[in-house]
């Protein structure tokens, strides 16, 4: 029965396919459209690095708990993205921002110059691509961020500090040895610690910059399992270039290509029915 | 076969500075070696007989080269020294980590920080008898500070700022980007950013920085004779600290900033310059004095060096 079922749903397929399709997609983009609760909204992005224009119209919707990923070739301006969230291109000088991110429910515009880049950087962490310790304690890279952030209560930050290592699953393995400085643990330790560091101030998104592409297997399947626990209380952007990586973990994914957005849905549907030719190209691995 | 021959000779003729230029460069080693043993061996000999001798330690100049003793010599140069290092940092720190953190590379104030900048190395490369001149001017005439230990200790940081400024810098650039953005990324400020991050980092550099600097500015002559050091003193600054709280008298102290002064370096080129035998024995004895601390101070910053470098693997 199962089997014949299963068959005509095939010829069903063959015959009504890309109608249904059509149907499912709309179905999809309401979907997207109706959840109220869009956590960050890219509206027209342009980005320089001083002349060059490294984002070009940029328009996305990263939805509240979910993961999105953002994957595309090297040069193709994902990382670019990424760093526009939390502001990171303003330390340098000649960047410039076009257009606007709205973060919900503040209702701020991030790339409004006159924002208070402090404030936004406590409500939008970061991870970075290689694990980047401070040569502290292990404690006090994670209660650093609260410190910084005016909790003087030492209690409160002890606390703070095992709530973030225990949620970033670090705990049981660096408890006996706060006191060691943090380059004494192992890479994928390192950027573990990392990751407690930026939950630590209880950001509402946070963002990770390849955080992988440095470790070894095992350590990337350990952060891959922690993004999808982190995901019950953070929402979560990742740029990755592991194609894999991104269809495991995250919930939608945009693909990136020379500054622009290419496509942007559901990781599913981007990794089995995209709809522009150049995902297609990329995620099989036709260019890249 | 013949084409072969001709490669096999080449090859020959290359071969040749590869034995040469090694048996040079090991007898220019030897020579720069040989050179500082001599110095030290012949400074050492000659003067150990004084070194010997514990009075010298602790016995004032006298006109009698038995009797004459580097204490005003050894005690001033701590003194000019713990000046010197003292103004350095107070004002080199703070400028080399306005150049690498503020400075901005535009409009006027940016073509002003980009001359300053460019003229830094130079000023590392100015003659010290000029800093002498300068500070002459500038602290015994026009500020009025005197003769002094306070002037002295002003005129060797002048000459130890460049030094300084520079080292601050790059111990500050060798401190990678990652690390500076894991801090602002938590929504730390560019102020905490500088004191809990790029000051203690960068703290190894430029304490090498200042040793290196301060072991060639405790062997200076020319820029203390200058603002007027004396070549005999028969008496020590006064003793500010107290017995009793606040265990420092603020009125002593001063005059210890005030009183005249003279420094190892004048106290050897005082005695080499007289004419009696035994003097010449206590200017070797001194000078040797002088090299044991310019050697603990560049053994010191290469401990830092090693134990900074221990600490901060980027």
């Amino acid at each position: 029965m199962v089997i014949r079922s299963v068959v005509i749903d095939n010829i069903k397929n063959l015959i009504f396919g890309t109608k249904e399709k059509a149907l499912e997609e709309s179905k999809e983009a309401n979907l997207i459209k109706s959840e109220s609760d869009i956590k960050i909204e890219v509206k027209e992005l342009n980005f320089y690095y001083g002349d060059f224009k490294a984002l070009k119209n940029i328009n996305l919707k990263v939805l509240t708990k979910k993961i999105t990923a953002l994957i595309g070739p090297s040069g193709c301006g994902k990382t670019t993205l990424l760093r526009c969230f939390n502001r990171m291109h303003d330390l340098y000088p000649n960047s410039r921002y076009e257009g606007a991110i709205y973060l919900n429910p503040y209702g701020i515009n991030i790339v409004d110059k006159n924002i208070d880049l402090l404030d936004l950087r406590r409500k939008i962490g970061m991870v970075f691509q290689r694990p980047n310790p401070f040569p502290k304690s292990i404690f006090e890279n994670v209660a650093y961020g609260l410190k910084v952030n005016g909790i003087r209560d030492k209690r409160l930050i002890q606390e703070k500090v095992e709530w973030a290592l225990r949620a970033s699953a670090l705990w049981d393995e660096v408890k006996d040895r706060l006191k060691e400085n943090a380059y004494s643990l192992s890479g994928g330790q390192q950027q573990r610690l990392c990751i407690a560091r930026a939950i630590s101030i209880e950001p509402d998104v946070v963002l990770f910059d390849e955080p992988t592409s440095a470790l070894d297997p095992i350590s990337t399947a350990k952060i891959e399992e922690l993004l999808i626990q982190l995901k019950e209380k953070l929402t979560i952007i990742i740029v990755t270039h592991n194609m894999q990586q991104a269809a495991r973990v995250s919930d939608f994914t945009g693909f990136m290509y020379l500054g622009e957005l290419i496509e942007f849905d559901k990781t599913d549907k981007i990794f089995t029915v995209p709809k522009e030719k150049l995902t297609e190209e990329y995620i099989t691995g036709r260019f890249g | 076969m013949k084409s072969l021959e001709k490669f096999d000779k080449k090859k020959l003729k290359k071969i040749k500075p590869d034995i040469i230029f090694p048996i040079f460069g090991f007898f220019a080693l030897f020579l720069v070696v040989s050179f500082m043993f001599t110095l030290i061996l012949d400074v050492f000999l000659d003067g150990l007989e004084k070194l010997k001798d514990p009075d010298f330690y602790t016995s004032f100049p006298s006109r009698f080269p038995e009797k004459a003793g580097i204490l005003s010599g050894w005690v001033g140069t701590l003194l000019v020294m713990g000046g010197a290092i003292f103004w350095s940092l107070l004002i080199g720190i703070p400028a080399g980590i306005y150049l690498e953190e503020y400075a901005q590379k535009r409009g006027l104030i940016g073509k002003i920080e980009n001359i300053i900048e460019l003229n830094i190395n130079n000023l590392a490369a100015v003659p010290a008898i000029i800093y002498g001149l300068l500070a002459l001017g500038i602290f015994v005439y026009r500020f009025k500070l005197g003769e002094s230990i306070l002037t002295a200790g002003l005129t060797l940081s002048i000459l130890m700022l460049p030094v300084i400024v520079v080292n601050t810098r790059e111990a500050i650039r060798r401190i990678p980007r990652d690390i500076r953005e894991a801090a602002y990324a938590v929504g730390a400020t560019k102020w905490d950013t500088i004191r809990d991050h790029i000051f203690p980092y960068s703290l190894g550099g430029i304490l090498t920085g200042l040793i290196i600097a301060a072991s060639r500015a405790i062997g200076e002559t020319a820029p203390l004779i200058t603002i007027g050091a004396l070549t005999f003193i028969a008496f020590l600054p006064p003793n500010p600290i107290t017995p009793d709280f606040p265990y420092l008298s603020l009125t002593k102290f001063w005059e210890v900033l005030m009183s005249p002064f003279t420094v190892l370096p004048i106290q050897i080129f005082n005695w080499v310059s007289r004419p009696q035998a035994d003097f010449q024995i206590n200017a070797a004895a001194a000078g040797f004095v002088l090299l044991v601390l310019t050697f603990f101070m560049n053994a010191l910053a290469y401990y830092i060096r090693q134990k900074v470098r221990r600490k901060y693997i980027w």
